[in-house]
This record gives C-alpha cells, structure tokens and sequence, in this order.
C-alpha cells in the first residue's frame, strides 16, 4: 500500500493541505484559498483511501497468471481435439459456474444432468457420447466476492458486468446489454483484450466473454452458450445463446 | 485503475469549479465551502455505480468522516443561533 501512487498523492496532498489552509487563512486572510486547502485535504484522504482497493499483486503478474492457466487449458483442448463451443452452466450451491464443453456437438441442446460433479469430465446426458470436459473459466472466478444473485434475472446483469469489468478489473470503459426471446447481446466498449481467432477463444471464447457468459448463466440460472463474438467500432459484441 | 483515476481528476475539477464559483459569489464562509466540498464528494461517489466493492467502502469512509465534519458545523452554528 506504502507503493502505491494513489497512496503517495495522498499523503503528499494531505501535508500539503494542512500546511496551506492555516498559512492562507491566518496570515493571508484568504478564504478561498483557505478552501482550496482543505479541499486539497479531501482529495489526499479520497486518494490515499482509494489506495487499499487496489489488488496487491501487479497488473504483469496477474497477466502471466491468466496466460499460463490458457495456454494450459488450450494444450489440453488441442490434445484430445475438442472443438465444440462451451455452454456456461450456472454455479450449483456454493459452487462456481463452469464450463461444460461437449465432446460431441450432437444432442447438446437438451441438457439432462441437473447436478454435476466435482471433476473434470462429466456425463450430461444418457447417451454413451454425452461427455463432456468441465472446467473453471476466467469467468468463473470473476464472480468470487460479487454478488450475483442465482436467477436474479436480466436486471442485474449491467451492473454485475460493470462492476466486474469497469470497476474491478478496469478491461473495458462500459458495457450495455440487450436482451432477446433466447439471446443475449452485450457490447462492452473500449476492451483492453483483443480478440484473437484461437483454439481457446473459439471454444471457451475470450476472457470478456468468459465473464459475460459466467454473469449470464448464473443471473438467468440457464446455460449460456457464446455463439458469436466479433470487433466491432465501438469495442467487442458478444451474442449469448440462451439454452433451457 | 482508469475508473479511480477519472474519479480523483474529475473530482479536483469539481473542487476547483466549485472553489471559483462560490469565490466570484464572494461567499467568505469557510464552513459553506466544506458543506459544498461534502455534497460534491457524496455525489459524486453514488454517481460511480461501477466502483468495486472495496473502492465504495473506502469512499465511504471518507464520506463518513467529511460528514462528521459537516455536522460540527451544523452543531458550532446552532450553538450560536441559540446562545444569541
């Protein structure tokens, strides 16, 4: 926290206050740049306050975390030759959502297992090929310490995905969201990520909209399947697949 | 890291602006300028509805302690009111 810049304006906008504002109002007579002073007070005590909600690890670190825990799950995505897109399944009890990524692309639309395991792969359906990988997306995580109400409904997945995006991570500069009879269109603005046409994003899609799907699927209490994702003028367009 | 930085730059503006405005107005009271400096704080951090949970709480503090100081000035006055 000492580190931190926003620590340091602070308290050098503090000091600065409380030597100015008396020096201003005593000895110059001036009330207004008496005011200046204590105004200068509160932006130090804002700044320096603000400094604990940064995270205590670096930006970098946090980077090389989430590119080796990808390059990890792609590895293991292009050994068994898994192709088939994601479907985002609501977090069951105290759980994290995951992701359920078929082995086959038949019969998904109708998924029987209410419950699933704790393991990696997981059986979805009475089929002998109802087999998937289950696994914890970047999405997943995002939603530790947010309060995502289960089956909250469409209403709270703005302010969920701004306060996760924006607010927390600061990866994009807003995010708007409309939703259709079985789809979900989000549009987040200027994304610090860049979309890339790889193994991992095609499956499991991009972090962004790893964490969208994540926010969707746990807000409707429904599976959500990322079936587009594009760049658009504006920033990133992620369309959800709504499943039942 | 962004989001805090508007904050903190969008609220010296305001603290200037307001600064300015209420000197032009020859207001001499330094109590109003920190009532002022107090609302536009409060303000200002509900209009932020995209703030992570910790960012509200830290602001909330120093909400909490520039309106302790709005209310000793509400106490200073009325003691005076009262004892005219």
């Amino acid at each position: 926290m000492v580190k931190s810049p926003y620590y340091k304006l602070g308290v050098i906008l503090i000091v600065s206050g409380a030597v100015l504002a008396p020096v201003f109002y005593l000895i110059l007579d001036s009330v207004p740049l008496a005011a200046l002073g204590i105004s200068m007070i509160t932006l130090g005590l804002v700044s320096a306050m603000l400094a604990s909600s940064r995270p205590p690890i670096t930006p970098e670190a946090s980077q090389m975390m989430l590119l080796s825990g990808i390059q990890n799950l792609a590895a293991l995505l292009e050994e068994l030759g898994l192709r088939n897109r994601a479907i985002y399944m609501p977090a069951e009890g105290a759980g994290r959502p995951r992701a359920l990524i078929p082995l086959s692309d038949d019969n998904i639309n109708h998924i029987e297992a209410q419950t699933f395991p704790e393991r990696l792969i997981a059986r979805y359906g009475s089929n002998p090929e109802d087999i998937g990988l289950l696994v914890t997306t970047p999405g997943s995580i995002s939603l530790d310490g947010v309060g995502v109400e289960p089956g909250g409904g469409y209403a709270q997945i703005d302010g969920v995905l701004s306060q996760i995006i924006v607010g927390t991570m600061d990866l994009a500069d807003s995010i708007s969201s409309n939703l259709f009879t079985d789809k979900l269109v989000v549009e987040i603005k200027k994304p610090r990520f860049e979309y890339q046409n790889i193994w991992f994003y095609r499956c499991l899609g991009s972090p962004l909209a790893s964490i969208v799907a994540s926010v969707a699927s746990q807000a409707l209490l429904k599976p959500v399947r990322i079936t587009n994702e594009e760049e658009t003028k504006k920033g990133l367009k992620v369309e959800l697949e709504i499943m039942e | 890291m962004r989001l805090l930085n508007s904050f903190i730059a969008i609220l010296a503006v305001i603290f200037s602006l307001i600064t300015i405005i209420m000197a032009s107005l020859s207001v001499n009271d330094l109590s109003a300028y920190f009532t002022v400096y107090t609302l536009a704080l409060l303000v200002l951090t509900t209009l932020y509805v995209s703030l992570s949970e910790k960012a509200r709480r830290a602001l909330s503090a120093v909400g909490l302690v520039a309106f302790a100081g709005f209310m000793v000035i509400v106490v200073i006055e009325v003691v005076e009111i009262i004892s005219r």
